[in-house]
């Protein structure tokens, strides 16, 4: 039984020093690794950020119908959306489609709005479009949906993006994040421009308070109940003397009675010069944005990959080549070749390992870094969340490590089980 | 064993021709010849490390080159032994352990350790057992490397110029240990050797020229070791002729 123990011993021993000796060999998977754990990390996290920041959330059974002009093709398609409109006849005959159940519709302010806030005694007026929605789109989707009404101060929903932006104002003048709640009420102005009979322009201020947050529609601008803006231009169509209906309808929300009917309502919708989303179109964006996202890590990846193959292929060569007496040696006092290659390939394998939990931490540690300062980077990222690579991750980098370095080192254990036995006796 | 009709060819350039071999049991055969006549390559063919491209090589009635690798590299471990002239000792071993090295690599390999305390006994290697190669004297390297050689009874040795690297009383030293091991252990060595020791004392000699091996007898084998010598006395008398008379032209 010692002796057993003794050449197991000898067999650690041996690999071990040689591994030690070998383990500068495959640095390059050390980075190939960190890459992985952080592509992986952020996949997820892209995905979920992509689909509720950028293309908005939709149910199954609900549909966003654009103007015809908007192409949906285009990522920020719902966001171009906001210069196109569709007619009020358009309107009235899409509200008529017996496949649909309740019709909403998204209208903008045709005149030059802005709206002004306060925050630690700092204040701005910016240009911002206004869009007007009725409440009971916001139903489930909003716990203080009913008081999203026509009242003074007038409701304002901002997009998600903006309560970000301003909990990094907020962390840039060192005070603490606050909640959403905690910004509702918060006063706000409105300003809607609109012209006399001179051209002369005409300032209407309406007193308003932050109602919430939202990323249900991703809207470039606020939100203000649908009825203050019919009021409002009603109010002031002929202000300039001529006629001016003062908003436009630039989206509908739709819910589909039947789902299974959402091809032929889409192909109704389109004879009507109209274009439709689906949860499933915009599914399809988020693949395609994902698609983009993975084509390129893979393209990084695969140059990583082959630069630390190389280099550990030319590294294990010379190692095959300092080590020929080792291996020569060993052929003769008895090790088969098959021996060599697997001992030779085990040893690479450990090395990758090695590097593999290495990389795993420095991934992770990249991550760590990057979750800590994106805010302060890119401030629209905030809401970027990333999970840490998990267990699953680290078997993955493990197994991966391994692999790679042994297939890389396979050539080269070949080429040390054929060395010339009695040639490298001799020298 | 026995050789059969082998050839074998570097590229185009015949290194062995037609060789036929039979090495008995405990007998000492000395293979003389010049450098690169084919000496080691006929060693290498004989331990199953290199395939010659005509002929067989056959331990009892079995060709060796029949064989997987793994069943000819087993029995090299077992069957036969390596002396080599430069030693090719493991530097990052200690004697002991390069005497062990090959019956530890096999994890559930027979315990050789008695046998080589044995060894090192016999050898008289006590002092040294836990020394490193690069602290050793040749003569100690070589006799470790004996140990490392019959530490799993092989049945044949195959020095290649065992005692090319050593001066003239320590090889003397490790020609009487080749006959004693061979002797004692029941073990035949083929000996690839310069060496007029080891040539005029073995049981049978053998010379490899132009890739063909030819047994010489003993009395031509004697003669054939004092030709050199008398050549080398025939120089150094001429020398000492010509350094005299330019001492009386000056």
């Amino acid at each position: 039984m010692i002796h057993i123990a003794q050449n197991i011993y000898f067999i650690i021993k041996n690999s071990g020093r040689n591994i030690a000796k070998a383990l500068i060999s495959s640095f390059g998977i050390l980075f190939l690794i960190s890459f992985v754990v952080l592509y992986l990390s952020f996949r997820d996290s892209i995905k979920n950020y992509v689909e509720t920041n950028l293309f908005g959330k939709l149910a199954i059974n609900e549909i966003k119908i654009f103007p015809q002009k908007t192409s949906t093709d285009s990522f920020f398609a719902t966001a171009s959306s906001v210069n196109a409109s569709i007619s009020p006849e358009t309107v009235k005959k899409v509200r008529k489609i017996p496949q649909l159940d309740k019709t909403y519709s998204v209208i903008r302010f045709d005149y030059d709005t802005r709206v002004r806030g306060e925050l630690m005694g700092q204040g701005s007026r910016i240009h911002v479009p206004v869009f007007g929605m009725d409440r009971s789109f916001f139903k489930g989707k909003d716990p203080y949906w009913k008081n999203f009404t026509n009242t003074e101060p007038l409701p304002m929903i901002a997009p998600r993006f903006v309560f970000e932006l301003l909990n990094n104002f907020l962390a840039a003048m060192g005070m603490p994040a606050m909640t959403p709640d905690k910004f509702r009420g918060f006063p706000l102005r409105l300003y809607v421009f609109t012209e006399d009979p001179d051209g002369k322009e005409i300032r209407n201020v309406t007193e308003g308070a932050a109602h919430s947050f939202t990323d249900v529609v991703n809207l470039p601008g606020v939100i203000i109940p649908t009825d203050y803006i019919v009021r409002f231009c009603k109010k002031h169509e002929k202000d300039s003397g001529t006629y001016k209906k003062g908003y436009k309808y630039v989206m509908l929300i739709s819910t589909v009675k039947d789902v299974k009917r959402l091809p032929d309502v889409a192909a109704k919708l389109k004879s009507l010069g109209l274009a439709v989303e689906s949860r499933d179109d915009i599914a399809e964006k988020t693949n395609r944005v994902l698609e983009i996202i993975d084509d390129s890590s893979l393209v990084i990846i695969g140059i990583l990959l082959i630069l630390t193959v190389i280099s550990i292929f030319n590294s294990y060569l010379t190692i095959v080549y300092t080590r020929a007496h080792q291996f020569s040696l060993k052929r003769v006092l008895g090790v088969s070749k098959i021996r060599i290659i697997m001992g030779f390939v085990f040893e690479a394998a450990v090395i990758g390992a090695i590097y593999g939990g290495a990389g795993y931490l420095v991934g992770n540690w990249l991550l760590d870094y990057f979750i800590s300062n994106v805010g302060k980077w890119v401030p629209a990222l905030q809401s970027l969340t990333v999970e840490k690579a998990g267990t699953g991750v680290l078997f993955l980098a493990l197994a991966l490590s391994a692999s790679i370095s042994s297939v890389s080192a396979l050539i080269p254990a070949i080429f040390a089980s054929n060395i010339n036995l009695f040639k490298a006796m001799k020298k | 064993m026995k050789i059969e009709n082998v050839s074998a060819f570097f590229g185009k350039r015949r290194i062995l021709s037609d060789v036929s071999l039979s090495v008995p049991q405990k007998s000492i055969m000395a293979l003389t010849g010049k450098s690169g006549s084919g000496k080691s390559t006929l060693l290498g063919i004989m331990s199953g490390l290199l395939k010659p491209q005509q002929g067989r090589v056959l331990y009892g009635d079995e060709d060796i080159f029949k064989w997987l690798d793994f069943k000819r590299s087993r029995f090299r471990n077992s069957h036969i032994g390596f002396i080599f002239q430069f030693f090719n000792l493991l530097p990052d071993m200690t004697a002991y352990q390069n005497i062990l090295y090959p019956s530890t690599m096999k994890i559930f390999s027979k315990d050789r350790r008695d046998e080589a305390e044995y060894l090192i006994q016999h050898l008289g290697l006590q002092t040294i057992r836990n020394q490193y190669p690069s602290t050793l004297s040749g003569g100690e390297l070589q006799r470790v490397a004996i140990a490392r050689a019959i530490i799993n009874k092989p049945r044949i040795v195959l020095a290649d110029e065992p005692t090319g690297n050593l001066d003239e009383t320590t090889a003397a030293g490790i020609v009487d240990l080749f006959f004693e091991i061979s002797e004692q252990y029941n073990i035949s060595f083929v000996i690839v050797t310069h060496d007029s020791r080891i040539v005029n004392r073995a049981d049978s000699h053998y010379h490899i020229e132009g890739g063909s091996l030819i047994r010489v007898e003993k009395a031509k084998a004697a003669q054939a070791q004092k030709t050199p010598e008398k050549k080398r006395k025939a120089y150094v008398k001429k020398n000492a002729a010509t350094a005299k008379k330019s001492t009386k032209k000056k």
